[in-house]
């Protein structure tokens, strides 16, 4: 499986629903236009053929409990997400940080974007009680579409990056197993 | 791990704060939010577009125009154009339609906002928010939720209502004011233990003002300083006495915020201290 390169599972929390449409539209717009590329490529000498942008595949919840469900079904899957884009408030279930710290017991790996509209908050007490900042960013309300792209793109790698070093540690962990027990035999 | 955090729920900042303007407020934001998106969508189709090949397509016909015939037909390059032409229209119809598309997403986004906005300035205008109030209840609720305590601390409550009837008015507002001024009239009194107590709660008709209704929080608690008075309701109260809640503050926000007023009074330390809330009422027969 080339879930190293290819995970590109987003994950959306946000009680307002128009918000889901929102992160689709950034993150699954593809208009295809190849076949027109290629055209212009061989008409216009001087146009480049463009580059295919990779969309994302972005699944929704409207509640933090139901965000839960959804990471915990794609671990058993096998089909985890890379990252998700989690609301602050979201009434009247859990609030952002609670279902983060959820989310994190069912999958660790998992790349969190904690989204809000309220510029008064001290991030010191989210980020304290997280405890793993460096799977944490912070995305402010009205965001931009680059903003949104840049931070899915850039953290699904991130995510591969994570998992395959997991995998390499897992296997070194795995020898360094399997050479201690053919020392102990060997002895 | 502690169980709360720094961040101010909906749940939980709803003790006097003008939930409904909050909420207004987040649903503003969330809209823009959705407008944001919408606009960059649309400026980025428009940008991806090449608009400048039908220009191309153009010039290189006319660079050719006395055998445009062969051109198309036989030019390696001419007898691309018809096809080229083909996928382009294509792209232009579905660009045109998606551009429509984003268009009319936001301008019904600007209608929420104008609606939104409406709703958080005048919330007498944007139905839903106001109900029927009967303040006598109001206040027996706001007593009642306290009963344990007043119990307890063995003091005696008096009620002193005159007959008013029901209004109309925003009673998700009202009632979180005429909880905290009993929770504060039991600190007040919490703080002198050498005597016994009394809590007196008053509704009746404004007496100066025609249209309101006053309703009155009368404590014989550890009073205020009248060098204090003013400072009651400040957002830190520096200097204030202790045992008055913060949320004093919100109350006469709220108060205001209700159109009315929310004021102190006390003879002293040591004296109690009567709250006094008037609110503006609109009588059942006015909105017939």
């Amino acid at each position: 499986m080339d879930m190293e390169q290819g995970n590109r599972r987003i994950l959306v929390i946000d009680d307002n629903v128009a918000i889901h449409d929102d992160f689709r539209k950034i993150l699954e717009r593809s208009l295809d236009t190849s076949l027109l590329q290629e055209v212009r490529a061989e008409l216009f000498d001087d146009v480049a053929e463009q580059k295919v942008v990779e969309k994302f595949e972005v699944a929704c919840a409207d509640q933090g409990q139901m965000g839960y469900r959804m990471v915990q079904e794609a671990m058993k899957a096998g089909r985890p997400y890379a990252v998700a884009f989690v609301d602050m408030r979201m009434p009247p279930g859990w609030d952002g940080v609670e279902t983060v710290e959820h989310l994190w017991q069912e999958d660790p790996e998992l790349q969190v974007v904690i989204c809000t509209a309220f510029s008064d908050h001290a991030w010191e007490d989210v980020i304290q009680r997280l405890n793993k900042n460096d799977k944490l960013l912070i995305l402010r309300k009205p965001f931009d579409n680059i903003e949104v792209w840049q931070l899915a793109n850039s953290l699904t790698k991130r995510w591969a990056e994570g998992h395959q070093a997991k995998s390499q540690l897992d296997l070194l962990a795995k020898w360094a197993e399997e050479r201690a027990e053919e020392t102990v035999k060997a002895d | 791990m502690a169980t709360t955090t720094g961040f101010p729920r909906e749940t939980e900042t709803g003790a006097v704060s003008s939930k409904g303007g909050e909420s207004v407020f987040h649903k503003m934001r969330n809209v823009l939010t959705s407008v944001h998106v919408s606009a960059g969508l649309i400026n980025h189709q428009l940008r991806e577009f090449h608009v400048e090949d039908v220009g191309r397509v153009a010039d290189m016909l006319e660079a050719h125009e006395d055998h445009v015939g062969w051109y198309l037909t036989e030019d390696p390059k001419g007898k691309k154009i018809p096809h080229f032409l083909g996928q382009f229209s294509q792209e232009l119809r579905q660009t045109h339609i998606n551009t429509l598309t984003e268009l009319t997403t936001l301008n019904y986004y600007l209608e929420q906002l104008e609606y939104l906005l409406t709703a958080g300035q005048t919330p007498e205008r944007a139905g839903g928010f106001k109900d029927t109030v009967h303040f006598s209840v109001v206040m027996d609720e706001a007593v009642l939720a306290h009963q344990g305590e007043l119990d307890r601390m063995g003091i005696e409550v008096v009620r002193e209502y005159r007959p008013i009837g029901e209004g109309i008015l925003e009673v998700s507002k009202l009632k979180p004011i005429v909880v905290n001024l009993i929770r504060n009239a039991i600190n007040a009194m919490r703080e002198v233990t050498v005597r016994a107590h009394r809590l007196v709660v008053h509704v009746l008709p404004c007496p100066d003002r025609v249209g309101f209704v006053r309703l009155q929080v009368e404590d014989t608690g550890q009073g205020i300083a009248s060098d204090c008075l003013t400072r009651v309701f400040s957002p830190h109260q520096l200097g204030a006495p202790s045992g008055l809640l913060p949320n004093l503050h919100t109350s006469a926000l709220a108060a205001k915020d209700l159109g009315g007023s929310l004021r102190v009074w006390s003879d002293g330390p040591n004296q109690g201290a009567i709250f006094t809330l008037d609110v503006p009422v609109i009588h059942m027969e006015e909105t017939r």
